[in-house]
């Protein structure tokens, strides 16, 4: 999988969270929400890891080795970061 | 009078969340699989949503309470049954099927004025039913008068 590819379940998975945690904001003891916001949750955490171990940092809270948070492309250089 | 919600349902005659929902791939699956990880569901276990079928709404079932009063919003509730997996979710705007609702160009206006026209008909129907009622009454009227005419020429012969 590329760099976009992961990017994109990546934003795939932060939406679906966000989208259940308006429902849960409605229904919070709905119990099969819970169960998905949980996974996806475990699900994007994973993910991020893997971009991050991969390609950078995606927040500037994330710690790395090396200083690569300017390296990354800026937003008007299509960057999402 | 019209209600909004009626006006989608006769026209599209179907939620959205009915078009694709045969589509398993499109669906989130492992929800399902949640009594099986031993975690137990405690929703629908009260009679809260006891009118919702598959898509949230019993079809016929009308959000609008019987009165509705001027100026209020009313929001039906709702149940999560099936979701989109996350990548679906994404290209919808949201994991809901029963929330996937497409945009038409101008679809505000022509919503407006079917039901301005169908309100309007109903109001037509209304008044007419109130003329004839008035006829009639006007006719009894008419009928006491000449009675009273009557009575007071007898009154005078005597």
């Amino acid at each position: 999988m590329n760099e976009s590819d992961l990017l994109k379940q990546i934003q795939e998975y932060e939406f679906a969270i966000t989208d259940l945690s308006l429902y849960l904001d409605t229904h919070p003891n709905d119990e099969k929400a819970l169960f998905l916001y949980r996974r996806y949750c475990i699900e994007a955490k994973d993910l991020k890891d893997k971009y991050q171990k991969m390609y950078g940092p995606l927040t500037i809270n994330c710690p790395c080795n090396k200083w690569k948070w300017r390296d990354e492309p800026w937003p008007w250089e299509g960057g999402t970061n | 009078m019209v209600r909004r919600y009626n006006y989608y349902r006769d026209n599209s005659s179907q939620c959205n969340c009915n078009s694709n929902i045969e589509n398993n791939n499109l669906m989130e699956t492992t929800g399902n699989m949640m009594n099986s990880m031993n975690i137990i569901s405690n929703c629908n276990q009260n009679n809260d949503y006891i009118n919702c079928d598959e898509c949230g709404f019993e079809s016929g079932y009308s959000t609008f309470p019987e009165n509705p009063i001027y100026g209020q919003s009313y929001v039906p509730i709702q149940q999560m049954n099936q979701t989109y997996k996350p990548q679906i979710g994404l290209q919808n705007g949201t994991i809901f099927p029963e929330l996937v609702s497409q945009y038409r160009p101008g679809q505000s206006m022509a919503e407006n004025q079917y039901i301005a026209t169908a309100n309007r008909n109903t109001n037509r129907n209304i008044q007419n039913s109130n003329i004839q009622s008035n006829i009639q009454t006007s006719n009894i009227q008419t009928n006491n008068i000449s009675n009273d005419n009557r009575n007071s020429e007898n009154n005078i012969n005597n």
